[in-house]
């Protein structure tokens, strides 16, 4: 057989770099031509040796290397906030923050501690009369409300003291 | 760093063939690891992704030092040359020759350039693919192939010469 594989079809055949196509033809060149057949197998022997001289050579990581590596690592290691600026590093930051809380509690003024003011809903009031007129005597309900008999006068006082009590607390007009 | 160390070691050993460089490389290379460890893809070959930091710092180092890295001082003792352990051999005929085939491979692969070894180191001995081997170094497929073809051949040449000799 005249046409012989080049040295880099053989080399790639031995390291499976061929596409399936190729790589038949390869091997059936390599069953019918003596000539790269032995070429293919000094290659293959080539790397061989070249993984058994690797074999041989292998050695321990020496332990001097690997304290010197954790030595290297742990003198570079630093603190993440020393990278930080000046002002935000917990030796000064801390009392900073502490003195800034301790000027807000005094300075400020105690509006929240303060209690909040009660409003009432009107709702309110007209549900409490008419649970007290269901829980009334029958003949109570009877006793017509002389509207006529109120002066203007009385009728204001009335309206600004309902008015007061619809926005006032409850519980400061029982007393 | 127990796990990978002696595999990365070895790497680099081969890489820059001699002792004293490749503790340096390992040792930049694990500093290195320490520092980029976010960079790290997860899912991803951890050995690939050390291996690509120390081809790239043994080519900046190269780049730096504009030539070879130092040649190794001669051992007086061969056996140191193997950590102190021989390789077992049933047979002392077969250890001679083995051993001195390994030797001239070895002088061989320390006559290559440094591109070449690396390519042959990590087809032949860690058996990575062509894809993997462009992806680790950050070149073409088809350079790594160009690259392995020459380095192949001109390594068979040189190891011809070294047994020369002895013949």
């Amino acid at each position: 057989m005249s046409d012989h594989l080049t040295a880099a079809e053989r080399i790639d055949y031995l390291h499976r770099e061929l596409d399936e196509t190729t790589d038949a033809r390869v091997q059936l060149h390599l069953t019918d031509c003596e000539f790269c057949r032995t070429e293919a197998e000094y290659e293959a022997r080539l790397t061989d040796l070249i993984r058994a001289c690797a074999a041989q050579e292998e050695r321990e990581l020496p332990s001097e290397v690997k304290a010197g590596i954790w030595q290297i690592i742990h003198s570079q290691r630093r603190p993440s906030f020393i990278s930080l600026p000046g002002f935000l590093r917990p030796a000064i930051s801390l009392p900073l923050a502490t003195a800034a809380a301790l000027a807000l509690w005094f300075l400020l003024p105690f509006s929240h501690l303060a209690p909040a003011t009660v409003k009432i809903d009107a709702r309110y009031f007209l549900r409490a009369h008419a649970s007290d007129v269901a829980r009334g005597s029958f003949s109570e309900r009877l006793v017509p409300v002389n509207f006529e008999s109120v002066s203007q006068a009385e009728h204001r006082l009335i309206r600004t003291a309902l008015l007061q009590a619809v926005v006032t607390d409850p519980f400061d007009t029982e007393r | 760093m127990s796990q990978y160390g002696k595999a990365v070691y070895n790497f680099a050993y081969r890489l820059t063939t001699n002792e004293n460089d490749a503790r340096d490389l390992t040792q930049d290379a694990f500093v290195r690891v320490f520092r980029a460890w976010r960079s790290f893809t997860p899912g991803t070959s951890f050995l690939s992704w050390v291996y690509r930091i120390v081809t790239n710092l043994h080519r900046d180092e190269l780049r730096r030092r504009k030539g070879r890295f130092q040649e190794e001082i001669p051992e007086d003792n061969a056996f140191q040359e193997y950590g102190g352990q021989r390789p077992l051999a049933i047979d002392p005929i077969e250890e001679f020759v083995e051993h001195h085939l390994g030797e001239a491979l070895s002088k061989a692969l320390a006559r290559l350039s440094s591109d070449q070894r690396q390519v042959i180191v990590l087809a032949d001995v860690e058996e990575y693919s062509y894809q993997e081997i462009a992806d680790l170094i950050g070149c073409s497929i088809g350079t790594v192939r160009s690259r392995l073809h020459r380095a192949r051949l001109l390594l068979r040449k040189l190891y011809l010469d070294e047994r020369q000799p002895t013949k």
